[in-house]
């Protein structure tokens, strides 16, 4: 079913804030997870709220991105909390939710899932910068993004993983949150996405809306958008790192300190393998590797890391970006991994976020498979 | 008190003897492994790749559990286990006495060279002078005297053949090791007496035999010569016949009566023969007449010493005895030969073809013909050589050849390309094993392999062309005449009886079938007529891997029994699994140490100098910090260079060692003689073997050799450095069984369990045991089904050791380490929770039934299934002497796009049924409509049986089955029959059809105990032919229906394999890791559960309680797969970590 959020004194942020205070009066839900203006701050962080009068500071729809919560909402539901919650992500969260469920560090079982059209986001970086010069206000953002799906907000560039997103738009929720295609002037549409999703719209009593009908064509523009501004970003960015010497100075201001991986949704590991002591060397070892070349840099392992991150996980990667976010050192991470994901993915048919009964690729085992890889491959 | 414990002699180390020999071992029994050849590994040595992997799979039957006590490679190369004891060469000469208490004779063939000593150099070889055909490859090549068994053998020493060898003894002079002692000495032992009157002859023989080695003794007189005897034992006396005073004859009896044993000579002028045939008949062995060619002499003296060679038998007191000696291949040539086998060129049987086209055969892997040497294009398989067929004295099928034959097409078409043409000639092709019937259609359609259904009537060279290629002539189905030319035809051979078993047999009174295979006991595969010897494998009759894997479990299974019954113990059943303490306090210390390597490079008496710079690698090794020494020694494979290694050892104290030698010195038992000698555990030890590397690359220069080498011993350098020694983990082990099913295969399985002396818990869903057999009156053979099933059912229900559960199905199942849990839930309780068995094994014998007709007819008498036939018949609903016709149509429903494989059973029990019929009423017409007949093994007698009653059969095709429409109290069924190309129409009162199979294995079932289903829904075995019973999951097992199509006969047999394979593990209270094993760095592990998924065995599960992922360490088979998945490093393999790794890779590049 689909139901309207309406302008809220003729504000669409105050309408969607009391969408979700209606949601939790319901008391159908103990709790909403969602972004929030902090208190005397432009920051705005994702937040559990309890109480509905909290409600008031959260901006569901914004620039910010200050990381994917996907590994938040982890936290909050590895274990029963005995508390249901409502959940909002951006589409790329929620691909990386569903990742991290199957890999047993999270489960939907008290949580609702509500996705939004993504409005894209700009780093964090990009984002103080925005703030600290005349930043719109939260309804003229809304229209502004929605209505004309650019590159730039006042100057600013978004992500580059967010201008090459070929799927700002959530799938496997139980309701998600339509702005694409939609007469803004009229509202918002909630449309529900699964069983639960619809039992807790109808509860909530709000008025039915219709089938936006310009929504299809607007969705089919942008993922087409998404997908060209992607194929322009993988040729460049192969062409940068096609070979070990390119790879190496695309990689080389690498400080190993590992910011990318902490706030990869899909790093998972309680304690990373590189923070064991396989890789804390033996002094004797950076002799014999210096002595080896005349000269060895430190830190070392930095491409090594890169590597096997790649291998680890470029299969689940959900390209939120926020590998490249948090880099000091302003490497393009996210571009890398997403060149290098897309192969993965493609070689084991394996679409991340999108099923959580898909099984992650190396977790199956094909009798014949990749036979020209591994070498068994008739004559 | 003080038991024995059990031992069983294994004859045969082929597939079926290696299977009853490790089953038994891993129980704990001690098996002596014996086998006439001179190598292990029997028939598949020959065979590099099986159907329908077209691989090899044999090291599957290795034991996955405490497989440290066993060599873990390739069982082509050989085999090593702690509680076998392997004797080669070695013959079965008689046996004695009765379950439980047998003696053994044995007859060994001396062995001349050491093999201890032997390197494998080769040089033996290089100098022999004699060739003969090389048996290995069916004679299509030549091979010395001296040669190698086999191509794959891990031992790399030589062997003699010692019917070819002339005891030149080249090969002893230029040995390097001294490996070869051939004679003088051993000849010496040899007394020889010679007699007679003439001074000339006593001294020429004694100088011809003395420059033999022989000792000879010379007497001039009978009197002299009895006087000689009374002050030592003599071997072989040369007499004369004429001699003054007492004559040779006299001499004869008197030195007889002294020693009974002498092997006596006649010597006599050619006019007075008759007195030496005379003698024979008093017990002389031969005789020779003056005057006589040295050589003769000697050829004659040569056989006497090799028969008093193996004489020696060798006694053996043993529980009981598996005879597994397997079959052997028809020979063409000693038949009619209407196919010209070795008169026509390129006329080969099946085993020379798998030869021509093997790695290790004459081409080299090249596909070449074996006359002319052309490529070869265009193959012909003719099936039924020596099979089915009256004339060379084989009225059975074959039951292999048939999947031989496309298998070998299908690996033609592999390995040399498409443009091969393949095409098999064939009467019925009996696909009869589960996923037989889809592997012949993969062949045929995707293979494109010809079937062509035709008995080809003339086989000729191509004189036309004049190329060696040949020309068949057959007619085909629709009666066309064909002349087909074809490079190369493989002669499907049928198989015989293994002579030498036959023999043996015969000898001991073992009783053999018409045929002469070892006849087994009613519904049983393994026992023999003789009380504790019991058949394995192939020679009761012909089988395939997997039915012969199955036989030879199920006569360990019966061994078992009888050593269990006898009162006899396991290896250890005391201590079992007790970890040595001091063992452990020195791997504690060693681990805490830091590392300090010795390194030991063998100079193999300056041979490796030749062609590795063994001092540049001493001094690239030395600069490494973790190697305290480094040295070079000479001949480690010596008594002495091994005490000068020991000493070494002591001298130095290292507490890591790397051993760079060749493989004599450094197998597994070498290095566990070595920690003793030294005081220095196994586990730290690295061995590199130089040999094999050098062998690798016989043209590579020493520079790159050494560096080579040099890498090689890093990488162990670096193990060794980085070496956690651990000890070999025990897990406690359930020994209860449960048995899921109460059919034969379940009643079997429990009973053979509990009889073994562990509990069973038997699970029946019905409130009745038995079963299919329960509706069945009597097998094919006449054999009575209810009688036999009350006996069981009787045993089974007074039986001690077994708890029945009727009316009772499986709730859920829980898998700990060493346990399962499993709730039962019995029918109409419903409040209750059920009752819990904690169990080590489970074997699911959940059965199968006959697939229902489709669409169901209502007319129960007139259109039937072949089950509902017989129990009207039992009722006396169907009276068969009323009956005029009675149609039968096989393959109803079954070998079609829904039920894709052979059930196997149906065409016996039509021919059953019609041969019943017959039998009731003469006058009964019985037409049988079927595809192909598969009346497989010594069943063909009871098709042969039905055409000379009368029955009638007619062919059909998939495309074309046959209709049936009832036709006023008359059924009409209407087919068309492929022989006469026309349709056929027959008004039946009864039409029996052959449904086929279905297996009852709920796929939940199988699932909660980590079992899978083929795609058939059957059980899915671990490997189809090598672990046939087994599931992935190592506790858990399958047999009868659920596990495959099958008879009452192979249901028991199936059964037992699947018992023999649960007590190999609840005999033991603890079970043993390997060394190898997965172990969880809990503290950094994210319980993402991938490891868990990942595991192949299921050895990997998640204790909820604790949060943690746990592990079995005995289903662990160290693969590593779990370690591949684990992102964080949590998931480890013992001994081999990430550090571990790096470092090698670092050791290798720097």
């Amino acid at each position: 079913m689909m139901i309207k959020i309406e302008h809220e004194d003729n504000s669409l942020t105050k309408g969607l804030q009391q969408f979700f205070k209606r949601l939790l009066e319901t008391r159908e839900i103990d709790a909403l997870f969602l972004p929030v203006r902090l208190k005397d701050s432009s920051s705005i962080m994702p937040s559990l709220v309890t109480e509905s009068v909290q409600v008031d500071n959260a901006v569901p729809l914004s620039p910010a991105f200050p990381l994917n919560s996907g590994r938040m909402v982890s936290r909050l539901s590895y274990k029963l909390s005995g508390r249901k919650t409502a959940v909002l992500l951006r589409p790329c969260e929620i691909r990386a939710f569903i990742e991290l469920i199957k890999l047993k560090q999270g489960s939907r079982q008290e949580l609702i899932l509500i996705g939004i059209d993504c409005p894209k986001a700009l780093s964090s970086s990009d984002y103080t910068a925005y703030m600290e010069k005349d930043p719109l206000d939260d309804d003229a953002y809304i229209q502004k993004v929605f209505s004309e799906n650019d590159k730039t907000l006042n100057g600013f560039n978004f992500s580059s993983a967010c201008n090459t997103c070929e799927n700002p738009f959530p799938v496997n929720t139980d309701m998600n949150i339509l702005l694409h295609g939609v007469d803004l002037s009229d509202g918002m549409i909630v449309e529900s996405a699964s069983e639960t999703g619809q039992n807790i719209l109808e509860t909530l009593n709000m008025q039915q809306a219709t089938e936006p009908v310009k929504r299809d064509e607007v969705v089919a523009q942008i993922k087409e958008a998404g997908l060209k501004a992607n194929e322009e970003m993988i040729k460049d960015i192969e062409e940068k790192t096609n070979s070990i010497t390119k790879l190496n100075s695309f990689l080389d201001r690498c400080i190993n300190c590992y910011n990318c991986r902490n706030m990869c949704p899909v790093c998972y590991c309680k304690e990373c393998v590189f923070n064991t002591d396989v890789f804390y060397h033996q002094p004797v070892q950076y002799h014999q590797w210096a002595e080896k070349k005349g000269a060895v840099k430190l830190p070392t392992d930095t491409v090594f890391y890169h590597l096997t991150r790649l291998a680890h996980i470029s299969h689940a990667c959900v390209g939120c970006g926020q590998c490249s976010n948090a880099c000091p050192s302003d490497i393009n991470v996210f571009e890398l991994f997403k060149s290098v994901a897309q192969n993965t993915q493609a070689a084991f048919e394996y679409s991340p976020g999108t099923d959580e009964n898909e099984p992650p690729p190396l977790s199956v085992f094909h009798e014949k498979e990749f036979e020209d890889i591994i070498g068994i491959e008739r004559e | 008190m003080n038991k024995a414990i059990g031992k069983t002699l294994v004859a045969g180390a082929g597939l079926s003897g290696i299977r009853s020999a490790l089953d038994l071992a891993e129980t704990g029994y001690k098996v002596l492994l014996i086998d006439k050849s001179d190598h292990i590994g029997g028939l598949l040595c020959q065979l590099d790749n099986q159907f329908p992997t077209s691989k090899c799979g044999y090291c599957r039957m290795l034991p996955m559990f405490d497989r440290d006590k066993s060599s873990q490679h390739c069982l082509r190369k050989g085999l090593f286990h702690e509680n076998i004891e392997i004797l080669l060469s070695t013959q079965l000469i008689s046996v004695e006495g009765e379950p439980g208490d047998l003696t053994i004779t044995l007859k060994q063939n001396p062995s001349l060279i050491d093999s201890s000593l032997c390197t494998g150099c080769g040089e033996c070889e290089r100098v022999c002078p004699v060739l003969v055909n090389d048996s290995f490859n069916e004679g299509l090549t030549k091979r010395k005297a001296i040669y190698l068994p086999s191509p794959q053998s891990f031992s790399n020493a030589y062997t003699i053949d010692y019917t070819a060898c002339t005891r030149c003894g080249e090969c002893e002079k230029i040995c390097p090791t001294g490996a070869i002692k051939f004679t003088e000495q051993d000849r010496e032992k040899f007394k020889i007496l010679v007699v007679d009157d003439e001074k000339i002859v006593r001294d020429s023989m004694k100088e011809w035999l003395k420059e033999e080695g022989f000792s000879v003794t010379t007497a001039d007189s009978g009197q002299k010569a009895l006087e000689l005897m009374d002050d030592r034992s003599f071997n072989m006396m040369l007499t004369d016949i004429k001699m003054p005073g007492m004559d040779g004859v006299e001499l004869l009896a008197k030195a007889k009566e002294k020693n009974e044993d002498l092997c006596v000579i006649m010597m006599t002028a050619y006019a007075a023969v008759d007195s030496a045939v005379d003698a024979m008949k008093q017990g002389a062995l031969d005789y020779l007449t003056k005057p006589f060619d040295p050589d003769v002499l000697i050829a004659m003296t040569k056989k006497v010493y090799h028969e008093f060679e193996i004489a020696e038998g060798r006694v053996e007191q043993v529980d009981a005895l598996i005879l597994a000696g397997g079959t052997q291949f028809f020979k063409p040539e000693l038949g009619k030969n209407p196919y010209g086998y070795g008169v026509l060129p390129g006329v080969v049987t099946g085993m020379e073809f798998e030869r021509l086209i093997s790695g290790t055969g004459p081409g080299k892997g090249k596909l070449i013909h074996p006359k002319t040497s052309r490529p070869v294009r265009k193959i012909a398989w003719f099936q039924c050589v020596g099979s089915r067929d009256v004339q060379t004295g084989a009225g059975f099928c074959s039951n292999v050849c048939c999947m031989i034959s496309i298998k070998e097409a299908i690996l033609a078409k592999e390995k040399f390309g498409p443009d091969i043409e393949a095409t098999i000639f064939y009467m019925d092709m009996r696909t009869i094993g589960k996923s037989f019937d889809e592997y012949k259609l993969n062949a045929q359609n995707e293979n494109q392999v010809r079937f062509v259904r035709a008995r080809i009537h003339s086989l000729d060279e191509n004189v036309a062309k004049g190329d060696g290629s040949l020309v068949a002539r057959y007619v085909d189905m629709g009666g066309n005449i064909h002349k087909d030319d074809f490079d190369l035809v493989v002669l499907a051979t049928g198989q015989r009886p293994a002579e030498l078993m036959t023999e043996a047999a015969l000898k001991n009174s073992i009783e053999t079938n018409q045929w002469g295979f070892i006849e087994t006991g009613s519904f049983s595969m393994v026992k023999t007529s003789r009380p504790g010897i019991l058949s394995g494998g192939s020679l009761s009759g012909l089988k395939d891997i997997s039915e012969s894997v199955t036989c030879a479990s199920a006569a360990a299974l019966e061994a078992c029994k009888i050593m269990h019954e006898a009162g006899k113990q396991i290896i250890g059943a005391a201590d079992a699994g007790a970890i040595d303490a001091d063992d452990m306090e020195d791997l504690a210390v060693m681990a805490r140490e830091n590392p300090r390597i010795l390194t030991v490079l063998c100079s193999c008496s300056s041979d490796f100098s030749q062609r590795l710079d063994l001092e540049s690698l001493k001094s690239h090794l030395d600069r490494i910090p973790e190697n305290e020494s480094v040295e070079i020694m000479d001949k480690l494979c010596t008594d002495e260079g091994w005490q000068t290694l020991i000493d070494m050892i002591q001298k130095t104290n290292p507490n890591r060692l790397v051993l760079g030698a060749c493989l004599p010195c450094i197998h597994k038992h070498r290095i566990k003689e070595l920690g003793k000698a030294a005081g220095f555990h196994p586990s730290l030890v690295e061995t590199l073997d130089i040999i094999s590397i050098l062998n690798q690359y016989p043209d590579l220069e020493i520079s790159k050799m050494t560096q080579r080498i040099n890498r090689e011993l890093k990488i162990l350098i670096s193990k060794a450095r980085f070496k956690n020694p651990v000890p070999n983990e025990r897990l406690e082990s359930n020994q209860n069984a449960l048995v899921i099913g109460g059919g034969i295969a379940g009643i079997t399985a429990a009973l053979s369990i509990a009889d073994c002396g562990y509990h069973v818990d038997l699970v029946e869903k019905n409130d009745t045991i038995g079963g299919n057999l329960v509706w069945m009156d009597k097998t094919v053979d006449g054999l009575d089904i209810q009688e036999y099933l009350d006996e069981k059912v009787r045993q089974l229900e007074s039986h001690s050791q077994v708890t029945i559960h009727k009316k009772t199905s499986i709730e859920s199942a829980a898998s700990h380490p060493g346990e399962i849990a499993t709730l039962l839930k019995k029918e109409g309780e419903t409040n209750d929770l059920g009752e819990t068995i904690l169990h080590g094994v489970t074997i699911l014998a959940t059965g199968g039934s006959q697939a229902p007709l489709e669409p169901d007819v209502d007319d129960s008498l007139k259109i039937l299934t072949q089950k509902e036939f017989e129990i009207v018949v039992q009722d006396r609903k169907i009276e068969p002497e009323k009956l005029n016709t009675v149609v039968m149509i096989q393959c109803s429903g079954t070998r079609d796009e829904k039920h894709n494989y052979c059930s196997r059973v149906c065409c016996i029990r039509a021919l059953k049924n019609a041969l019943f019929l017959k039998e009731k009423n003469p006058d009964v017409q019985v037409y049988i409509l079927y595809r192909d007949m598969m009346s497989y093994g010594f069943f063909e007698e009871y098709y042969t049986e039905a055409k000379q009653a009368g029955v009638i059969f007619f062919q059909y095709d998939s495309a074309n089955k046959p209709v049936t429409e009832m036709h006023e109290d008359k059924v009409l069924v209407k087919t068309f029959d492929l022989l006469l190309d026309m349709p056929v129409e027959i008004e039946a009162d009864c039409v029996i059809h052959a449904t086929g199979i279905l297996p009852d294995l709920p796929e939940t079932l199988a699932d909660q105990y980590g079992a899978a289903l083929d795609t058939f829904h059957f059980f899915k075995e671990a490997d189809s032919k090598f672990r046939p019973v087994d599931s992935m999951n190592y506790r858990v097992f399958s047999c009868g229906l659920s596990l495959k199509p099958c008879t009452i006969e192979e249901a028991v047999a199936t059964a037992e394999a699947a018992a023999i394979r649960a007590i190999r593990i609840l005999s033991h209270e603890r079970l043993v890791s390997g060394k190898t094993v997965a172990d969880t760095r809990t503290a950094i592990c994210s319980l993402c559960e991938l490891c868990v998924d990942t595991c192949p065995y299921g050895a990997r599960s998640v204790d909820r309680l604790e949060e943690k992922i746990v592990i079995d360490p005995a289903a662990c088979q160290g693969c590593g797969v779990c370690a591949a998945v684990c992102p964080s490093g949590s998931a480890v393999l013992e001994g081999l970590d990430m550090r571990l790794m790096l470092d090698s890779i670092d050791m290798v590049l720097s």
